[in-house]
């Protein structure tokens, strides 16, 4: 049994001079997942959309056509075949083809711009020293406080996108797992109606663990790597504005230094936002489970 | 002694006192971190690309589908592809043995033939299946053999479903008792107190508490028990309106009416006039509601199980995208609205997002030939019938891709079929028909000591269209919206004569309004020109 522990604890210490590495993928599962929660969302609103689009390109197409039949220039015949041709070519089928392949690729372009974020970066305080929770606590209060100041559209946003991602995700990985776990205690006891409220219970358990280990260290390593890319573009637009090439005299170079300068944190802040909300907003299920837990124990 | 000492290289391990604590839960972060891949690659497209490009480099076939996961329903990833050739049942008979397991249980004989086509075989009167997993703890732990009587599934689906009666309606308890008697009854019960818990609509619907089962149980136990569904619901699709309304043009490739070019019609043209009312399919879900260029107004149901219904150029769209729909329930009113010359249905019906003939399935007021599938024969070597036929290429595989356009082969080769079947059941026939229920089930006395509760309900072929009576008024008999009851009314007198006529026990009383309704010919308030689109 000693030896047993003593295994144990090795492996466990093996493993946890890789808990950089192990909580940066951890953090990455969590926002996929998050960001997956919100895509039946995005596959809706892009089929609203493509079904607007078509509608209005169709009807503008046959408008034409119409107007070319009615003043002799087509047959009425001719007319509605080559209109009904235009039309068939995205028909409902292909609409929805389109919605879902669109909202793929949209779901892992938001996985793609998140990643850099959910791997964050890890500063002095995450070497392998330990100080002490106290003066970890310190230390990292202070340099949240100076990541999140001054204050502009990134580093506000992108925490809280961070945040509501990586519920959505823990959410639905402790719905998930808290079936499994029933499953397992059901296979083991049939008839132990206990195991409903206790796997319940240990979801609950399980989806603590998961925001007690790794959410702090993603939104901490998020805010980190935010204030690191924000300072990166102050930087680059210091030595550009020092170098004062002939940019400026370039069309739309003004419109393109804005967009550099605040376009990431525009589009975390309108796109990015509104979705991690929606995708936690769909954990209803996962809140409703812990309300009746909560109820029945 | 610090860590990084003893990994590299120092003597033994560290002790408690000099060794950087966080380190102990390394063990932990690390199965966190493995349950959270596990759930991203069990969850999420990421995980069915990666799986994707994996069964790619492996040479493997059968990859997933990058898309199941925007397909509105969790029961579309999980659950699978569900085998819809099995669905193509024509079967105009019930073999004696489930009429008289329907009689003394109430349990619906449709529901008991998928389950005899799914997993049975019948030789002579007597049909058996394989054993349901959980059957036996439904009869209160009754043994039983690999191969059980129709009477004992019967039975072990109507204390089920009493026992899950908790859920609304009949159809439902019994689709729930099937999903118990392979998947377990606790587990269901679970999963519909979840969906409850949760606030779930139609927390009864399989499609909708299926996600909160436990995924092993999706993938695994449960798979049996969809595929009977996903044929049962096919089986029992009801019409979209009222089947007086002839078809202007069915499905398949045809010659464009006005335009002249050839062109594939991907649903089914009814001829109803701007108004009419407009039935669903099944029980489902709205998922898009909307207008098209050239569709008009139209409604798309899901109704689970990958089978999905379509209504356009509606006049009124009654239901809004998410509303839950009753089987027949009405939907909205037949119009003349998108890229039309009149009034019409354009209804078209998709198993897993391919469209297909709607005239093959449930209860479609003709059938069409091409897609004479699998037939539950109840003679000497009935076993897999259909699936012999489907491998043929006599069925609907054929019917579908070339548009119906088959009929005269298939539908002789259905003929003959029958025919065959017809001549070998006689002698069977013969066999008094309450014989196997003696032989067949010595220790049926436990279940039909209870025989009271569920025989109490009305059959479910009656009680579940109600809706479609109230709003298709028609002169037919409750058991006629059965496919099984509709489809005599569609067959050729060479395909449907020889059984309608078989003078023989196994024909069951219910024939008679079936022999009824198949004399009802559709009417023709159509408009003066074949409207199309």
């Amino acid at each position: 049994m000693g030896g047993l522990w003593r295994l144990l604890r090795g492996l466990s210490q093996g493993l946890g001079t890789q808990r950089n590495l192990v909580r940066r993928l951890a953090s990455i599962a969590m926002v996929l997942l998050g960001v997956h929660a919100a895509a039946h969302t995005i596959d809706d609103v892009v089929f609203a959309f493509v079904d607007r689009v078509d509608l209005i390109v169709d009807q503008s197409v046959w408008g034409v056509l119409d107007w070319i039949a009615n003043a002799g220039g087509l047959s009425k015949n001719a007319a509605l075949d080559m209109a009904e041709t235009f039309s068939g070519w995205v028909d409902l089928e292909q609409k929805e083809m389109l919605s879902h392949s669109l909202a793929l690729l949209m779901e892992l372009a938001i996985d793609l711009l998140l990643l850099d974020l959910a791997w964050g970066k890890r500063g002095s305080l995450h070497d392998d020293t330990h100080l002490g929770a106290v003066e970890e606590l310190r230390q990292s209060t202070a340099a949240l406080k100076a990541s999140l100041w001054p204050l502009d559209l990134e580093r506000l946003a992108a925490p809280l996108v961070l945040l509501f991602f990586t519920l959505a995700g823990v959410f639905s990985t402790g719905l998930a797992m808290e079936g499994a776990l029933y499953e397992l205690m059901n296979g083991a006891l049939p008839l132990w109606k206990w195991s409903i409220n206790l796997s319940a219970l240990a979801g609950l358990l399980f989806v603590a663990l998961l925001i007690a280990r790794f959410v702090p260290d993603l939104l901490f390593g998020g805010v980190l790597r935010a204030k690191e890319r924000s300072e990166e573009a102050i930087e680059k637009r210091m030595r550009q504005d020092a170098a004062r090439v002939d940019s400026d005299k370039k069309p739309y170079s003004k419109v393109r230094q804005f967009l550099r300068q605040y376009g990431r944190g525009w589009s975390i802040a309108l796109v990015l936002l509104p979705l991690s909300v929606v995708g936690l907003l769909t954990q209803e299920t996962f809140l409703h489970l812990v309300q009746r837990t909560g109820a029945n124990l | 002694m610090s860590l990084d000492t003893t990994l590299n290289g120092g003597a033994g391990l560290p002790d408690d006192t000099n060794v950087d604590k966080r380190a102990h839960r390394g063990l932990l972060d690390f199965l966190l971190m493995l349950a959270l891949g596990y759930a991203v690659y069990a969850m999420t497209p990421i995980g069915a690309l990666g799986e994707y490009a994996f069964r790619a480099a492996m040479g493997q076939k059968q990859r997933p589908n990058l898309f199941a996961t925007f397909r509105g329903h969790d029961t579309h990833v999980e659950l699978g592809k569900v085998d819809f050739d099995k669905g193509m049942l024509s079967s105009k008979r019930f073999p004696p043995s489930v009429i008289a397991a329907s009689e003394k249980t109430g349990v619906n004989k449709e529901l008991l033939v998928t389950l005899l086509i799914s997993f049975g075989k019948c030789e002579g009167d007597v049909c058996t299946l394989a054993k349901p997993p959980f059957l036996e703890q439904a009869l209160d732990d009754l043994s039983l053999d690999d191969d059980v009587s129709v009477e004992h599934l019967a039975w072990g689906i109507a204390k089920l479903g009493d026992q899950l009666a908790k859920a609304a309606g009949k159809s439902v308890k019994e689709e729930l008792a099937v999903e118990a008697l392979y998947a377990g009854p606790f587990v269901v019960e679970r999963a519909l107190d979840r969906a409850r818990a949760t606030g779930l609509k139609t927390p009864e619907d399989v499609e909708v508490h299926a996600p909160l089962l436990p995924p092993g149980v999706r993938r695994g136990k449960l798979q049996p028990a969809l595929q009977v569904l996903a044929m049962h619901r096919l089986r029992t699709l009801a019409w979209p309106a009222d089947k007086k309304w002839r078809i202007s043009s069915p499905f398949g490739e045809r010659i464009h009416p006005v335009l002249g070019t050839r062109r594939f019609h991907n649903g089914t043209d009814l001829a109803t006039p701007t108004g009419t009312p407009l039935l669903s399919a099944h029980r489902g879900r709205v998922s898009r509601a909307g207008r098209d260029a050239v569709s008009g107004n139209y409604l798309k149901i899901d109704h689970g199980f990958g089978i999905e219904t379509t209504y356009c150029h509606m006049s009124v769209v009654d239901k809004d995208k998410g509303d839950r729909v009753d089987r027949s329930e009405k939907v909205g009113k037949s119009g003349a609205t998108g890229r039309i010359t009149g009034p019409h249905l354009h209804y078209i019906l998709r198993l897993q997002g391919k469209p297909v003939d709607a005239e093959q399935y449930g209860a479609a007021p003709t059938r069409r030939s091409g897609g004479a599938g699998l037939e539950l024969k109840f003679d000497d070597d009935n076993k897999a019938t259909g699936n012999d036929k489907t491998k043929k290429g006599e069925g609907k595989g054929k019917g579908k891709k070339d548009g119906g356009k088959s009929k005269p082969n298939s539908k002789g080769a259905k003929g003959s079929k029958k025919a065959s079947s017809t001549t070998k059941a006689k002698p069977q026939t013969e066999t008094p028909k309450a014989e196997p229920a003696k032989t067949e089930t010595p220790k049926a006395e436990t279940p039909k000591a209870e025989s009271s509760t569920p025989s109490t309900d009305a059959p479910e072929a009656e009680a579940e269209t109600p809706k479609a009576e109230s709003a298709a008024p028609s002169t037919e008999a409750p058991e006629a919206e059965t496919p099984s009851a509709a489809e005599p009314k569609a067959e050729t007198p060479s395909a449907a004569e020889p059984k309608a006529e078989t003078p023989s026990a196994a024909e069951p009383k219910a024939e008679a309004p079936k022999a009824e309704s198949a004399t009802r010919t559709p009417k023709s308030e159509t408009p003066a020109t074949p409207p199309v689109h």
